[in-house]
């Protein structure tokens, strides 16, 4: 635990599962207990189909989960109003999820809009957000998000994500399905972005050296279980087990 | 008030007054003596008078009789065009200019024209209340009646009708138990049949069958039965040796027939009313039975009885030549430049009709069917079963689904609304839902993750995504209610149908053509019209929405 910094999100004993296909269950969490310390950025990292997914979503009760609790400051999330709750949760989905109809300022915008600012404040703060993730207001306000490049379209989720500039985000692999190089320049510039504004992050990646940048600390996740939680050094120096070990060497080959 | 219309006023209380005795009245009163000649005007307008009929021989008799004598009186030309239709196709073409003048009934009016929702009773009043609602609804004007009422009757066989000294229908009750009846099916069935006029009069005959009209003159002429159903001038009441017992308690409505005519005709054509004035009680009961006898079980032409009745009645010269080809139905003269000219105003009023009515089925479909989408969309185990019952509906014939809401709604616009709604509800519902479930989850997801209420999910994201595949719905929905909009004709809720239906009873090309091509064209533009919407929704919107 982080010196005397309150939790801003925890799991505890969490378990999540689904109806499998053959009709028994599948466990996509399994008994997951963590904490993440106010304005830390913590990286959930694992295999594909690990449940770190599953896990980011039950702190935004995108998912409920089957036995344990989740809290976000030190409150189950169960009792606290979803649409509250979401509203001060900032949400990167994986799949970028701009609404394809709208402007870049609309989808940015959209949580101001709905929680009635006015236009000139609306248009300050979407300009605002914009510059922060380096995309130019006047060259991009307007555009639909078919007309924006991967990473612009990473960059306006994460603007969107920010707009009502809540305490906590959840980012699910932002950077996923981008160059390397690309993917390098937003995760440097995410790392300045954390510097400026101090927030809680949970970031999920299955990049090994994307999580060691960003990460004050990282959890690993396998099979839905947590294999290990630390810091870069922990992981470098003192893997929990074999898994963990083999992990690494797999994912710094 | 011009005198001929006192004196149509005059007569129609003389006949009508006497409850249905129009017969009697008739007889008594002395039909005008061989008027004067009215001179002869001189023709202002080349478009001649087309004089209309339903679709049954009374009423295509008296087409006949009244153009006959209108083109020998008069200097018009004369088309008939008998057997339209049933009576809201044969009043539309009326209305649309299509026939200037037809043999309508005082009930008929009342109920199926006028709505009534009481029974119609008194004859005066009936006549009265008809012509002058006509008058001021339609600008249509009831002439003086031809002096008999057309309507149900019970006949019995003459020798039982002496033996049991039967003349009206109340003297039935004491012997009903003793008689075997066989009357129609449709008797049998009907409210104004057998259930009501039991009822009225008290009536329990043990061996009542229901049987084929024909067939029961045929088992009452052999003695099997004793009483059949009729109607009061029915050809075949001469042949048989019947006796048609009086409806002493007024139980059917009056039917008595007049010509109605369009009020723009007597503008043109004032002559008119005092022509048709001279048939005035020339036909009562027994008379038109023999005109309908020698047409429907004589097998003679509808001209030549018509012809003949006029010769009888001094109101043709015998020398005059016999009805031309301008008779024959269907044959308009003029050639089609002329006929199209002539119909802009009246296809212009078509197409308007036609528009709102499929404006009015459709947009109420839009109101229905984007909720219940939107609530199948969210039920998903709903779906099937409430798209299949719509799937079922979009099967039935158009027609039959007409007919289908005539028992509910009755005749007219209310039912042809609720077909039409019918049939534009599936293409809309179906594209609601499918537009809704092909969102891509991932947006939903993500919608409801930055903390959309589910309305605010619906409004923002879902419906805009899902607008175009709905507004195909309603292209669709659009485009096939157009087409089966033309069928509202046969109901009676006019638009483009109606020169259709009438074009087909008159085996008219060109009147066919008048109604469809229209249609088709509106099918065309609305198609277009809302396919280009459809891609406006398709193509991403910058505008940003009303704060
Ligand atoms: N809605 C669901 N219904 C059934 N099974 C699910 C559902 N969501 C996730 N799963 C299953 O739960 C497990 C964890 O999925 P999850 O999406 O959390 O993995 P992940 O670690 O995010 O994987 P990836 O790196 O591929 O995104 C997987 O086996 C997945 O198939
Ligand atoms: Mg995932």
């Amino acid at each position: 635990m982080d010196g005397g910094d309150p939790t801003a999100v925890a799991f505890r004993g969490v378990r999540k599962e689904f109806p499998a296909p053959d009709g028994g269950v599948v466990a996509a969490v399994d008994d997951v207990t963590l904490e993440v310390a106010e304005g830390e950025t913590l990286c959930l990292i694992g295999t594909s189909g690990s449940g770190k997914t599953t896990l980011l979503r039950m702190v935004n009760r995108l998912e409920e989960p089957t036995r344990g609790a989740v809290l976000v400051r030190g409150e189950d999330v169960a009792t606290h109003d979803a649409v509250r709750l979401r509203r001060g949760t900032g949400y990167v989905i994986q799949s970028g999820g701009l609404f394809p109809h709208m402007t870049v300022e609309r989808n940015v915008g959209l949580l101001c809009e709905l929680e009635d600012w006015d236009a000139d404040s609306r248009r300050a703060r979407v300009r605002e957000l914009l510059a922060m993730v380096h995309l130019p207001p006047d060259e991009f306000a307007e555009r639909m998000p078919h007309e924006l490049s991967g990473g612009q379209r990473q960059r306006v989720g994460v603007a969107r994500a920010l707009a009502l500039d809540p305490p906590l985000v959840l980012m699910d692999e932002p950077f996923g399905a981008l160059d390397p190089i690309t993917r390098a320049t937003l995760r440097d510039e995410f790392a300045e972005l954390r510097a400026a504004v101090r927030k809680t992050v949970v970031l999920v990646t299955h990049d090994m050296a994307e999580a060691f940048a960003l990460g004050d600390r990282i959890a690993l996740l396998d099979a839905g279980r947590l294999r290990q939680v630390g810091t870069a050094e922990d992981f470098r120096e003192r893997p929990a087990d074999d898994f963990v070990a083999r992990f690494l060497a797999e994912h710094f080959a | 008030m011009s005198t001929t219309r006192h004196r149509a006023l005059v007569l129609a209380g003389a006949v009508l007054a006497g409850l249905g005795g129009a017969r009697e009245v008739g007889a008594a009163l002395p039909a005008p003596q061989d008027p004067a000649p009215p001179a002869r005007t001189a023709a202002t307008e080349r478009r001649p008078i087309v004089v209309g009929s339903k679709n049954f021989a009374e009423n295509r008799i008296l087409a006949h009789v009244m153009g006959q004598l209108i083109e020998a009186r008069t200097d018009h030309e004369v088309v008939v065009e008998d057997g339209l239709g049933g009576t809201l196709v044969v009043f539309g073409a009326l209305r649309s200019g299509d026939i200037d003048v037809y043999p309508e009934y005082t009930g008929t009016g009342w109920a199926i024209v006028l709505k009534e929702p009481e029974a119609a009773a008194d004859p005066l009043r009936t006549y009265v209340h008809v012509a002058r609602e006509y008058a001021r609804r339609f600008d249509v004007r009831w002439l003086p009646p031809f002096g008999f009422s057309n309507s149900y009757a019970l006949a019995v066989r003459g020798p039982v009708a002496e033996e049991l000294g039967l003349a009206r229908v109340s003297d039935l009750a004491a012997v009903s138990e003793r008689l075997r009846a066989g009357v129609s099916h449709e008797f049998l069935a009907r409210e104004d049949g057998w259930p009501g006029v039991s009822a009225a009069y008290g009536l329990e005959i043990a061996d009542l069958r229901g049987m084929e009209h024909g067939l029961a003159f045929e088992a009452l002429a052999a003695g099997e039965i004793d009483l059949v159903d009729a109607w009061t001038t029915d050809g075949k009441l001469l042949r048989y040796d019947l006796t048609v017992l009086e409806d002493d308690r007024g139980f059917w409505p009056p039917y008595h027939a007049a010509p109605i005519v369009r009020g723009d005709l007597l503008l043109r054509a004032p002559e008119v009313e005092d022509v048709l004035g001279e048939l005035a009680l020339r036909l009562p009961d027994a008379r038109m039975q023999a005109l309908n006898h020698a047409v429907e079980v004589d097998g003679r032409a509808f001209a030549d009885v018509a012809r003949e009745f006029l010769i009888e009645e001094g109101l043709l010269d015998p020398s005059d030549a016999p009805a031309d080809d301008g008779f024959r139905a269907g044959e308009r003269r003029g050639d089609l430049l002329t006929f199209v000219a002539g119909r802009l105003g009246i296809t212009g009023e078509l197409v308007l009709e036609h528009l709102l009515l499929t404006l009015v089925s459709v947009l109420s479909a839009v109101v229905a069917a984007v909720p219940l989408g939107v609530l199948l969309a969210r039920r998903r185990r709903l779906a099937g079963p409430v798209l299949q019952v719509a799937g079922v509906i979009q099967t039935i014939p158009g027609l039959a689904l007409l007919a289908f809401m005539i028992p509910v709604l009755g005749l007219g616009l209310d039912a042809a609304y609720a077909a039409l709604f019918l049939y534009a509800l599936l293409p809309i519902l179906r594209n609601t839902y499918t537009g809704l479930v092909e969102v891509d989850r991932d947006l939903v997801d993500a919608a409801v993750g930055m903390g959309l209420t589910p309305r605010q999910v619906l409004r923002h994201v879902e419906l805009p995504l899902a607008a175009r595949t709905i507004m195909a719905g309603v292209r669709t929905a659009a485009v096939i209610t157009i087409g089966v909009a033309t069928l509202a004709a046969f109901i009676g809720a006019g638009g483009l149908g109606e020169p259709i239906v009438t074009g087909l009873q008159l085996d008219d090309t060109r009147l066919v053509l008048a109604g469809a091509l229209p249609a088709a064209l509106l099918a065309v533009l609305t198609d277009l019209a809302l396919g280009r919407a459809e891609r406006r929704l398709a193509t991403p919107s910058r505008g940003a929405p009303g704060a």
